[in-house]
């Protein structure tokens, strides 16, 4: 059972997210950060660090605080709200695969750094067709005494460019999966920002040229960690799931008010049914999306298996909030078509949380192999 | 709500164990081809024996010898009965759930202790609110009600009036001020079925059953004490329905939707062979539409868990009502057109229909015709966009027409 803030502790921490992120993270301020080498605001980020929030989920005896996913969710959700980039998901992913992990002196090494926000750990988890299928990994890795070597190219690793170092996942050549950590700086490596569509978050493609690493860098034996694995995948849909519901949310509201101030044929368009329905479809999806949302993350805190929870978040809350980022741009009209409107931004951030950590049409196909094989209790 | 649900685990294990001993077996089997009589007698017998089990009236107070169970109890008890395939409780729905509570609220004493005592008995009531005129726009009925001494007479035409024919009383809105805005001009009266000018005929649905009828109402004599609530007060008193029912029903609905629904669905897909001769299931496909409707019911399932706390917390529905009904009804409509659409032809040939099976009566293309009467009754799904629109986020309504 996890620590859990209180319901009103939870709320003070809402408020202080937003007010902190509509003060800091403003539509002007993400627009200088578009083309940003970084791609976000390292004060910012210095600021969210002696906040606390990316140490939230883990536990005190690795410099965290301790409490719940379901508290994180609260940042993550006002992240996404203000379409602010950071790199808070790619660390809080890196710290739980760690922790997942039977290497324990690498995450003492490692998680109080990311608890305290003072690195940036990339997951490289994604083939270089951008599945995250175990069978598909392109990176390979092979034993050799005493660590492995990895060979081979992952592409759409999120903070991949600004990462000290990245968690990385190969198929091992005996078979399974093997988890390492890999210095950005090591010999071999080469990293390439990709040009995105978002340029709120950065991917990178990362090529290992047959780069060593070493035994205490895995996280697990070699070719053992294809649970982990799927679980860290689990948590990156179920972030990227918590992310897409915060600019939802936002973008509705901002489409809501525009609909009551703009006026043609002398009343407010909102009161027009075409364009109601619209928003109420948008209302729907919001709220669907925060229930699928919230299922998900009660499971990631009661401790159990989520790629089942994270499949039912992706599948049904990707492409919902994908709908209403859509219908926003639709119900703003010839202006939500524009750069100068932020319409694009929200499109573009939801577009990319669809797709990062598996399609929708990926965990889908997880989850209809469970029911199908009567592994999952409808 | 899991706190209140652990608590409430002795009260699951009675009901559990009621429905067990008192659940009809076969009664599937049964109601296959049923006739409409036979649908009745059967709902008839199926009321006494929720009555004895003191199950019936879940929802009213004892004092009015209801059983007086809270919110939660219903919820559990409601999910019981599903989870035991019991039939539901259709035949009286209308008198437990709209005419019962309406009296309760806006009834005075006499009324009450008139009419409440009968429907526990088993009087059937049904609705005479929608006209072929009125539908979505309900305010704007025609029926007529003049005062006439100390009777109201009425004249006019009801519809989609569910158990009409089996019905001894009917709730009735008519109106008795035309000149006052078409709201204000609303009379609610306990109409006896069976007075003179009382015309009862079936409406044949789209699914070839008879379940609604129309009322034809002929210069029917209705008591001035029959009135419910003040001349004019009618559409006051109808909003005034106890709404939180509404949230209930619904998770009634979806445990029997999860379970013969969807559950269903996964085994049909599992079972089913593809043109090519290869199992279905191994078509991408179908596995997608498998996976997304299952998907959408989880979502719902915990859209219901959210719902119902704020219920019992604000003691009525707010517009979360409208969302989930919305997306239930919507959710319904696509898993019976996939399935119906995954089957194939095998899905164009009719069999008997499943008289009391109730929405899942595992012939898809009969139920995705059926599944209509959810997105269309209760409020159409493009009225409940607009309550969302309207409540939810605040904006204008349309201009009413002058």
């Amino acid at each position: 059972m996890t620590f859990q803030l209180s319901e009103e502790e939870r709320s003070e921490l809402r408020d202080a997210a937003r007010r902190l992120l509509v003060d800091r993270s403003t539509s002007l301020h993400v627009r200088q950060l578009l083309d940003d080498e970084a791609g976000y605001d390292t004060a910012l980020w210095s600021s969210i660090a002696e906040l606390g929030w990316p140490a939230i989920p883990i536990p005190e005896d690795l410099g965290g605080m301790g409490a719940s996913y379901t508290d994180l969710a609260v940042i993550l959700h006002e992240l996404g709200r203000q379409l602010t980039p950071s790199p808070l998901i790619s660390n809080t992913i890196a710290a739980r695969a760690l922790q997942a992990g039977a290497n324990t002196a690498l995450a003492d090494e490692l998680v109080p750094g990311l608890a305290a926000g003072e690195t940036v750990l990339g997951v490289a988890l994604s083939s270089l067709g951008g599945s995250y299928d175990s069978s598909q990994l392109s990176v390979r890795s092979r034993t050799t005494s005493p660590g492995v070597v990895l060979h081979g190219t992952a592409r759409f690793v999120p903070d991949g460019h600004v990462a000290d170092a990245l968690v990385v996942a190969a198929a091992h050549d005996d078979g399974g999966v093997t988890l390492t950590v890999v210095d950005t700086s090591a010999p071999g490596v080469a990293i390439t920002a990709e040009d995105t569509f978002d340029r709120t978050r950065r991917l990178a493609s990362v090529a290992l040229d047959n780069v060593e690493v070493a035994g205490d860098r895995l996280l697990g034996d070699p070719g053992s960690m294809a649970d982990t694995y799927e679980q860290t995948v689990g948590l990156g849909a179920i972030a990227a799931v918590l992310d897409a519901v915060g600019a939802a949310e936002r973008i509705l509201e901002v489409s809501t008010e525009y609909a009551k101030g703009r006026m043609q044929f002398d009343r407010p368009i909102g009161s027009f049914q075409a364009v109601k329905h619209h928003l109420a479809n948008m209302f729907t999806d919001v709220e669907a999306s925060r229930a699928a949302a919230a299922f998900a993350v009660d499971t990631l805190d009661a401790g159990s298996d989520i790629r089942h929870a994270a499949a039912v978040a992706k599948s049904f809350a990707g492409p919902a909030c994908v709908r209403v980022a859509s219908l926003a741009v639709q119900v703003h009209g010839g202006i939500g078509f524009t750069w100068e409107h932020d319409a694009h931004l929200f499109l573009k951030r939801v577009s990319l949380d669809e797709a990062l950590f598996g399609t929708p049409k990926w965990h889908r196909q997880y989850l209809a192999t469970a029911l199908l094989e009567e592994r999952l209790e409808v | 709500m899991i706190d209140e649900l652990t608590a409430l685990e002795p009260f699951r294990q009675q009901v559990r164990a009621w429905c067990a001993a008192n659940v009809p077996g076969g009664w599937r089997e049964r109601q296959a081809g049923a006739s409409h009589a036979q649908f009745a007698s059967f709902h008839r017998r199926w009321g006494e024996v929720l009555r004895e089990g003191g199950y019936f009236a879940p929802h009213w107070p004892a004092e009015w010898g209801g059983a007086g169970f809270s919110l939660m109890q219903r919820v559990v008890l409601a999910e019981e009965l599903a989870r035991a395939d019991a039939p539901r409780n259709v035949l009286f729905q209308v008198a437990l759930y709209n005419a019962g509570p309406t009296i309760l609220h806006a009834g005075t004493d006499e009324q009450k202790a008139r009419f409440l005592p009968p429907i526990l008995d088993g009087t059937v009531w049904c609705q005479g609110f929608s006209e072929p005129n009125a539908g979505s726009d309900l305010a704007s009925l025609e029926t007529r009600a003049v005062l006439d001494g100390d009777e109201y007479v009425v004249t006019g035409q009801k519809v989609w009036t569910s158990a009409a024919n089996e019905a001894d009383w009917c709730i009735l809105l008519a109106r008795t001020d035309p000149a006052a805005p078409k709201r204000k001009g609303i009379t609610f009266l306990l109409m006896d079925m069976h007075a003179p000018g009382v015309e009862v005929r079936p409406i044949k649905q789209a699914t070839g059953q008879s379940e609604f009828g129309e009322l034809f109402l002929d210069e029917v004599r209705v008591p001035v004490e029959n009135r419910l609530g003040a001349e004019n007060e009618g559409w006051a008193v109808t909003n005034s329905t106890l709404a939180s029912e509404r949230g209930v029903v619904v998770v009634e609905l979806f445990e029997r939707f999860r379970r013969n629904g969807i559950a269903e669905f996964v085994r049909a897909v599992g079972a089913w062979t593809a043109e090519s001769g290869a199992p279905l299931s191994d078509d991408d496909g179908a596995r997608e539409l498998v996976a997304e409707r299952y998907a959408e019911a989880v979502v719902l399932r915990q859209l219901l868990a959210t719902m119902v706390p704020n219920i019992v917390r604000r003691g009525g529905v707010g517009s979360e009502a409208s969302i989930v009904k919305l997306f239930y009804s919507e959710l319904l409509q696509r898993l019976m057109r996939d399935a119906a659409a995954l089957q194939g032809l095998q899905a164009q040939i009719e069999q008997p229909a499943l008289m009391s099976a109730g929405l899942e009566t595992g012939q898809w293309l009969y139920d995705y015709i059926n599944s209509f009467s959810w997105t269309i009754g209760g409020g159409t799904s493009e009225i409940m966009r607009n309550i969302i629109g309207e409540r939810e986020l605040g904006l204008p309504r349309e201009p009413e027409v002058a």
